[in-house]
């Protein structure tokens, strides 16, 4: 039975050694002429504002955890409007309770001014 | 979802629904006195799982709704309840904001019941992060503490890591057997032919996080930390609850597993001998009651950890005689902590407890009673549940077991015994008067009783425990 796996574990070698003889080849063969600029982290092109590693603050995070909720809420949307005849009042009923228990949560985030900037 | 399977669902939806309300009232209305709301509604959902017949004997494949989960769920919200009591004065001094205090303990409630209840991996696993996820805050309410900040970091990313070995443990025995539902996984295990090691690996895994969970040696290593850090009300909960509703689902668990249970035998002994052995010489030094309480209940666990290797009925009796003789103790153990605790002073060393004895002679009378339940001196609840867990190991064929178990059931007086010394060694200063609340007192009270009554007269608790056994 573990035999059927062997095309994986090949596989598998050879993705690993591609790899090393990529980054080695490249080291050995390839030309080297740094300078700041190009030392510099990519930042989509804008010029460098401050470290990355500086403390910044909490209502980011905030913002962040809100941002995936209903960015995830969004994504069972797309699919859920697709079917929705087909699903009926079954598939309205529940997610009628999904999008109650969300909006059950931002109220709350809400009442408690964890969405005020100053 | 039909309608039938709601309303067989109804203490949990009970549970969540009242949360969800005291929470969102608790954002225009602020105040502490909601959780004498959560008590009621914890209450409550005790009534309803205790009187409502459930119209269906399974929801949706993955919760039980039988005597046996109708019964955790009962404990589990009446332990939550007084729990949640407790807290009242304490919340009030530290400060706490009290609607979300009440919510997270009434959806550890929900939690703690669903997995009591679980009849499929998927429902354990959802039933175990509910409250999981509920106690990453608990632990670490106290904002201001740097050692609750440090308990709840060490929880969360230990307990995430299991968490982890837990889905893929679940994964693999799903791949090997092709179903999450209880007895067929176990079973589609037994005739999974080349796919049998896979499906005993996810086995192993499961232990690991299994073992974290309830804090079996060598997966102990958080406990004494999380202990001392939480709030006391917390820690009672998370000692109690948390663990016992654990071992509540591993008891239907370890019925279905069939000829499979041969393999993880020696496994099983190993976790039983080691969480004995290391929480008994670990608990020797410790001078901090809440660390010490913790190593015991590494040892506890280990007990329960006899009871379900053994197996068979008498055995998972015994069991759940134990998990509840040692709910109740280490519940009243932790109340006389938080009665004890004042604005910015929790005792924890054995140096604050010397001679409150005299100051507060019932209620340090009260914590003695406790410990010496959990080191199993008759007449108290303790003796009569250690009995029944060495019995079973002897009759079940564990002689080395039962010695191991005897052997640390004496060690254990001995650090039992140091903070009840400590308590009545000398007269202390009338300044240091640490007042109570009597709700605290009515749960210590409470607790007392079901300690003392249970020990005198535990026949009706084992006539119920034997009924509702799967």
């Amino acid at each position: 039975m573990l035999e059927n796996y062997l095309p994986i574990l090949v596989l598998v070698g050879i993705a690993f050694a591609f790899a090393v003889a990529v980054v080695i080849l490249s080291r050995l063969v390839g030309p080297n002429k740094p300078n700041d600029i190009k030392l510099a982290p990519y930042e989509c092109g804008m010029p460098l504002l401050s470290s990355a590693r500086d403390r910044f603050s909490i209502k980011f995070y905030i913002v962040a955890v809100t941002f995936i909720v209903f960015d995830i809420e969004v994504a069972f949307l797309y699919p859920w409007a697709v079917v929705f005849k087909q699903l009926g009042w079954y598939g309205a009923v529940t997610m009628g309770i999904f999008l109650f228990v969300l909006i059950v949560g931002f109220v709350y985030e809400w009442k408690k001014g964890a969405l005020e900037w100053e | 979802m039909s309608a039938l399977e709601l309303q067989s669902l109804l203490p949990q939806i009970i549970l969540a629904l009242g949360a969800t309300t005291v929470l969102m009232l608790g954002a225009w209305y602020p105040s502490r006195k909601w959780i004498l709301g959560g008590v009621v509604i914890a209450l409550f959902a005790a009534l309803s799982a205790g009187l409502m017949t459930p119209a269906v004997p399974e929801v949706g494949n993955l919760y039980s709704t039988g005597s046996y989960a109708r019964f955790f769920v009962v404990l589990w919200s009446l332990l939550g309840a007084l729990s949640l009591l407790l807290s009242l004065r304490y919340a009030e001094i530290h400060d706490l904001p009290g609607s979300e205090y009440c919510a997270l303990i009434l959806f550890a409630i929900c939690g703690m019941s669903l997995l009591s209840a679980a009849t499929s991996l998927i429902g354990l696993f959802l039933g175990l992060e509910a409250f999981t996820l509920v106690f990453y805050i608990l632990i670490a309410f106290k904002r201001e503490d740097s050692r609750g900040a440090e308990a709840g970091l060490k929880y969360l990313v230990m307990g995430a890591v299991a968490t982890g070995f837990l889905a893929f443990g679940i994964s693999l025995i799903y791949a090997a057997s092709g179903s999450f539902h209880l007895p067929e996984a176990f079973a589609g295990l037994e005739q999974a032919g080349g796919m049998r090691p896979l499906g005993l690996a996810g086995w192993a895994l499961m232990l690991v996080a299994i073992g974290f969970k309830v804090s079996l040696a060598p997966f102990h290593l958080w406990t004494p930390d999380v202990y001392q850090g939480a709030p006391a009300p917390v820690t009672g909960l998370l000692a109690t609850g948390s663990k016992g509703a654990v071992f509540a689902s591993l008891v239907p668990l370890f019925a279905a597993l069939g000829p499979l249970k041969a393999d993880l035998e020696q496994v099983l002994w190993l976790l039983a001998a080691l969480s004995l052995l290391a929480g008994t010489f670990a608990a020797l030094p410790q001078r901090n009651l809440k660390r010490m309480l913790a190593y015991s209940s590494v040892v506890h666990m280990g007990y329960l950890m006899i009871g379900l290797l053994v197996g068979g009925s008498e055995a998972h009796r015994a069991l759940l005689f134990y998990l509840i003789s040692y709910a109740f103790a280490t519940l009243a153990a932790f109340g006389v902590l938080t009665s004890f605790s004042r604005v910015d002073d929790e005792p924890q060393e054995y140096a604050d407890f010397r001679g409150l004895g005299y100051l507060h002679p019932r209620r340090s009378s009260l914590l003695a009673a406790c410990l010496l339940s959990l080191a199993g001196i008759p007449p108290l609840v303790g003796f009569f549940a250690k009995f029944g867990i060495i019995a079973a190991a002897l009759k079940g064929g564990y002689p080395g077991l039962a010695v191991i178990a005897v052997l640390a059931a004496l060690t254990s007086l001995y650090y039992y015994l140091a903070p009840i010394v400590v308590l009545f060694m000398q007269q202390r200063d009338a300044r240091q008067l640490r007042r109570g609340c009597r709700h605290e007192y009515f749960v210590l009270a409470l607790c007392f009783s079901a300690i003392l009554l249970l020990g005198v007269y535990p026949a009706p608790l084992l006539d119920l425990l034997t009924g509702i056994l799967p």
